[in-house]
């Protein structure tokens, strides 16, 4: 069975939900036999150089693609291996979700400790004065008598 | 150029930085408050169509309005700005404030050039924001430059104190050039601002990046309710008050004054002399044994009128001022105990304090007890005995109490002489006892690298031992805080790359960038099962919204 695919160059980090891509090639691809639908194994034909392509999505499977591997069958004949990327792929149902968030780059509480502090090894020593000294190096004499 | 006056302002406007990230501190809560004898300095330009210039300082009621936290968050009001060109108009200002000390030493300083001047400056009534975008500039080469300005290597400032070198410790190699900026000669960018280090990269070690904890609105995070009965207000603790009856002097047993130096000489004389031995040899073995003591305090004593020293029964004729008082409470005076970071590292085991209190000696507080809050130093003194107790508040309760002796005592006998020198030596060897005691800081060792360089300070040093009396009155009359405070090593765009703290509940929709999830039950997402599995699993890890 033939589908459709779009061969892409993914710029963004793995782990970023909407990722930032350049269109290489729309083709048809042919799915090896026993291809899992998170693990693929496609076959295209293409005269495109396929140096820069990392990425893919297959329309009919409403699913993106890591390009894990790239094999030269024959001359413009390329198998390609692919592992789903779920973050892109449902981004928009994973953004529906509430959560505990342990870590976060803008909504955070520096209150709480935090094992990924650095502190050099060494500190700051900061004297603070009181802001009045009510004792006087000017001493009283004190006589105490009995009797009087 | 057009003068402004401090005294009064027409428009508001607040002044905010934004940190190395580009992100504006927003929600601050912390405001720097200036010491006494301590004050802001604002001087003031700005490029293109419309300069101002500002003379004189701030006065003291604008203080609170200035704040300034860990380098990277400064604001302060701007008044009586006027732009010439009407409030609509895009203008750009440049600002230097030089923070001084009591002494007029430029001890702080930053520049901040080029703000451009949010258009919605046209309602006066409103407080309006001043973005800096991108951040601050330092001109390199230029001498003219009013706020300052790099010649030779060295770095000078402007201020009403002349120029001083050296003040703006911003090293041009560290700064992303900008090009082309009025026209006039290099200049150079960086969204942080350099105070009061020598090093830049120093500097930037120590910089937290952002210290306002920010929650949203649908923040479900909070402490366990508890006890519903349970009255989370505390009951207040305030000093003590003095005894108000009952003291000695009022018994007649005793007599107290308050003799001066040349009155005891004249005592001395008499003490010797043949009448009164004879005279007292008729009531007393010793006729020294009428002494009670004889000691010095270091502090005003609160006398009634002069009357003649009686010693038993025997009158000296020595004329001294009587003491009215047996108790005393004397004020050391507050101090503010304030954060740096906004963070953690402000509270143990990170940051650690200990006070030095006069007869006392330096004592470890818990910084948990003290930040954040106002301290107040009060002794509450017998003169009778020169013992005393040291009471520290902090904000509404007294949370520590040392006891103390305050007097200096005076040899007038053999006996006395060697009571003191053995009350001497106790004292030194308390001082040795405490010395070998592990600091009461000390903790145990924790997993997390900042805690570890924590608790490897810790070493079980004792800066002092007792100082009671006879030695206390060779020290420090004043009380003082010394703290301990970390150095952060803060990777740049450490936020983006790893994230703070978070612990809050929140839609995802609802926050960017870096994330890590702790728990979450995926709904509602079309995937087969081990999809699911790997969705939840990098969310752990982490994921970039």
């Amino acid at each position: 069975m033939a589908y459709t695919v779009n061969i892409l160059q993914n710029l963004s980090p793995d782990y970023q939900l909407d990722k930032n891509f350049n269109n290489l090639l729309v083709t048809n691809a042919l799915f090896k036999g026993g291809s899992g639908i998170e693990d693929i194994e496609i076959d295209i034909q293409t005269s495109v150089d396929l140096s820069q392509a990392n990425y893919m999505y297959i329309p009919e499977l409403s699913r993106y693609y890591f390009i894990t591997s790239i094999a030269t069958m024959r001359n413009d004949y390329y198998r390609l291996i692919g592992h789903v990327d779920v973050l892109s792929t449902y981004k928009t149902q994973i953004r529906t979700n509430n959560a505990i968030i342990r870590r976060q780059e803008h909504l955070y509480n520096k209150y709480l400790d935090d094992e990924e502090f650095k502190t050099l090894n060494k500190s700051q020593v900061i004297t603070r004065r009181f802001s009045s000294g009510a004792f006087t190096k000017s001493m009283k004499y004190v006589l105490v008598t009995a009797g009087g | 150029m057009a003068d402004y006056s401090l005294e009064s302002y027409k428009y508001a406007q607040h002044l905010r930085l934004y940190n190395s990230e580009g992100r504006e501190n927003v929600g601050a809560s912390t405001v720097w408050t200036a010491d006494d004898d301590q004050y802001w300095d604002f001087r003031g330009s700005t490029t293109g169509t419309y300069t101002f210039d500002a003379t004189g300082t701030l006065p003291t009621e604008e203080l609170p309005l200035c704040s300034f936290k860990n380098g990277n968050v400064i604001k302060f009001r701007v008044t009586n700005y006027t732009p010439a060109g009407g409030l609509d108009d895009p203008y750009y200002c440049n600002f230097a404030v030089n923070y001084y000390d009591k002494n007029g030493t430029v001890i702080k300083s930053t520049y901040v050039n080029n703000i451009p001047f949010d258009s919605r400056l046209n309602d006066p009534d409103t407080t309006q924001f001043i973005y800096s975008s991108p951040g601050l500039y330092y001109q390199l080469g230029v001498s003219d430059n009013p706020t300052g300005f790099i010649s030779g290597g060295t770095i000078y400032t402007i201020s009403k104190h002349g120029i001083v070198p050296g003040d703006m410790p911003v090293l041009p190699g560290n700064m992303v050039k900008v090009n082309g900026l009025n026209g006039a000669g290099d200049w150079y960018s960086q969204s942080q601002v350099a105070l009061g280090f020598t090093d830049f990269d120093e500097f930037m070690d120590t910089l937290g990046d952002d210290p306002s904890p920010k929650k949203p609105d649908d923040d479900t995070s909070k402490p366990d309710e508890g006890d519903p009965d349970y009255d989370p207000n505390p009951d207040p603790i305030d000093f003590p008050d003095l005894p108000d009856d009952g003291d000695a002097l009022s018994t007649g047993f005793i007599a107290v004054y308050q003799p001066t130096s040349g009155q005891l000489q004249s005592l001395a004389m008499q003490l010797w002399s043949d009448d009164f031995i004879t005279t007292f040899r008729k009531a007393y073995n010793d006729p020294i044994e009428a002494i009670v003591s004889l000691h010095s305090i270091p502090f005003q004593i609160v006398t009634g009128s002069n009357a003649d020293c009686k010693i038993g029964n025997y009158d000296t004729h020595i004329s001294m001022l009587k003491v009215a008082a047996q108790y005393y409470t004397i004020n050391c005076g507050t101090i503010f105990v304030s954060e740096n970071w906004a963070s953690a590292l402000d509270y143990s085991p990170y940051t650690q304090v200990e006070i030095f209190l006069p007869f006392v000696g330096i004592r470890p507080l818990n910084i948990d007890d003290i930040m954040g809050m106002n301290l107040q130093v009060k002794y509450n003194i017998d003169i009778l005995t020169g013992g005393g107790i040291a009471m520290i508040k902090c904000a509404d309760s007294v949370l520590y109490s040392f006891p103390c002796e305050v007097s200096q005592d005076i040899p007038y006998t053999m006996s006395s002489k060697m009571s003191l020198y053995t009350n001497v030596a106790q004292l030194v060897v308390s001082g040795v006892t405490a010395m070998a005691a592990p600091s009461p800081g000390t903790i145990g060792a924790v997993a997390s690298s900042a805690i570890n360089v924590a608790s490897g300070k810790q070493t079980g040093i004792t800066r002092g031992g007792t100082l009671g009396g006879n030695i206390g009155v060779l020290g420090e009359f004043t009380p003082y805080l010394i703290i301990h405070k970390p150095i952060q090593s803060l990777a740049a765009d450490f936020a983006h790359k790893k994230g703070y703290p978070s612990n809050i509940t929140a839609s995802l929709a609802s926050v960017s960038g870096y994330t890590e999830i702790d728990k979450i039950h995926l709904e509602n997402i079309p995937c087969t099962d081990s999809e699911r599995d790997e969705i939840e699993r990098l969310l752990k890890e982490g994921v970039i919204l």
